[in-house]
């Protein structure tokens, strides 16, 4: 009994230290506040660890502290007013036609593109994080979010959709 | 709008991760389709585009080791509400029966109710009888409580199980006196023998009396010592008749 919760801290340390930098670096990539994102990164350790005893490996270590980290993210997200997110009915189809020749797509729109990407409602920043900043495959986002990966494609369409909308929109 | 299907396989294909199919079937239908190729362009665009304003950000140095001070080699101490739930529960029942029964006067749980077979006559035939003088009785106090047991206690076995024989009332002071005091039960056969056996309070108890005709029962020995009316009568040997005596 003794050896195994050795063993199972021995495997979780080794877990934190593979996972805190990927975790650190996608949170604040979400947030961009440097000690908010040290303190949600540990928020999800902890959570993890208090799961770990149930954690029966059917999903993957991977996909499962992904899943805690983003579920950490978005509820700190709800619970804070200045994360107040866009909802998809808010964006205008027919906006989508202002400045038809402007070329936004340029670097010079980077920080543009990526406060609008915080600003997208939930399900199209994770798949678009998930994808674009984590670099995972189609299988892997729909495990981490438990969606079917034709739901992901459909929501990574839509997202990309949206964002260039609401680019549009700003500029 | 009606490349509205081709959307999705767009996404797809940007992302590498359309089958030979619908690869096939987007392509064959991007040679015909401008709108398609120019979504297609856009997209590609935008989705490098996001690729690049990843952030890459240094991690704070003593992150790791807080994470697992604060996991690890902390003790966590987790309340499982199953069982709190559970014993609140149970506690609730507990005294819920407790107050309903508190709540009825006159009722006594004792254990002639659990165990009726034992006496040996009925109650309501002992009520009739005259109380027999006994130093501890108050004679008023008994006659109230009777009466009140006498209502409750119907259910008591109608059949005597055992000749009618002198049964004995012992009446504790309600206000208490007995109890802690020491002091001897005696009782005195007709005949010696070498064994009597005694109901008190519907309990059977059996005396080692060594050829005796004269038993001394200690008052800690009787299992009941509580202030009210406890009975004693004489299950064997049949057709004898005792007497009680107390001696302080």
């Amino acid at each position: 009994m003794e050896n195994e919760k050795k063993d199972q801290r021995r495997r979780f340390e080794e877990i934190a230290r593979d996972f805190t930098p990927r975790i650190f670096k996608m949170i604040y990539n979400m947030i961009e506040d440097y000690e908010t994102t040290k303190d949600l990164t540990q928020d999800v350790f902890v959570n993890a660890w208090k799961g770990f005893s149930s954690f029966r490996g059917d999903a993957s270590i991977y996909t499962w502290i992904y899943r805690i980290a983003l579920n950490r993210v978005f509820q700190y997200r709800r619970k804070n007013a200045r994360w107040k997110t866009i909802s998809i009915d808010d964006i205008k189809p027919t906006e989508m036609k202002k400045n038809p020749e402007k070329n936004f797509f340029k670097e010079e729109d980077r920080a543009l593109i990526r406060n609008t990407i915080q600003d997208l409602p939930e399900n199209y920043q994770a798949v678009l994080i998930l994808r674009y900043y984590e670099d995972n495959d189609y299988a892997t986002i729909a495990k981490i979010l438990g969606i079917p990966v034709g739901t992901v494609r459909s929501r990574l369409h839509r997202g990309i959709s949206t964002l260039t909308n609401l680019i549009k929109e700003r500029i | 709008m009606k490349n509205n299907r081709f959307d999705d396989m767009i996404q797809g294909y940007i992302d590498g991760e359309l089958n030979i199919n619908e690869e096939k079937i987007l392509k064959e239908h991007l040679k015909s389709c401008k709108e398609c190729q120019k979504k297609l362009g856009e997209k590609k665009k935008i989705a490098e585009l996001i690729k690049k304003t990843k952030e890459d950000v240094l991690i704070p140095k003593d992150l790791i080791s807080t994470i697992i001070k604060e996991t690890t080699e902390r003790r966590i101490y987790r309340i499982n509400w199953k069982y709190v739930t559970l014993g609140a529960a149970a506690m609730l029942i507990f005294f819920i029966i407790l107050f309903t029964y508190l709540n009825k006067p006159g009722i006594r749980i004792t254990k002639e109710v659990e165990k009726p077979e034992l006496l040996t006559e009925p109650r309501r035939q002992i009520e009739k009888k005259e109380p027999i003088e006994h130093p501890y009785r108050k004679p008023e106090v008994a006659i109230d409580k009777e009466e009140k047991e006498s209502k409750k206690e119907v259910f008591v076995s109608k059949k005597p199980t055992k000749p009618e024989f002198e049964e004995t009332r012992l009446v504790f002071p309600e206000d208490g006196s007995v109890v802690g005091e020491e002091f001897d039960v005696v009782i005195i056969l007709e005949e010696p023998g070498k064994e009597i056996a005694l109901n008190i309070d519907g309990e059977k108890k059996v005396f080692d009396t060594k050829n005796s005709n004269i038993l001394y029962i200690k008052s800690d020995s009787l299992p009941v010592l509580e202030n009210g009316i406890h009975y004693l009568s004489l299950l064997e040997p049949v057709q004898q008749a005792i007497t009680f005596h107390k001696e302080g």
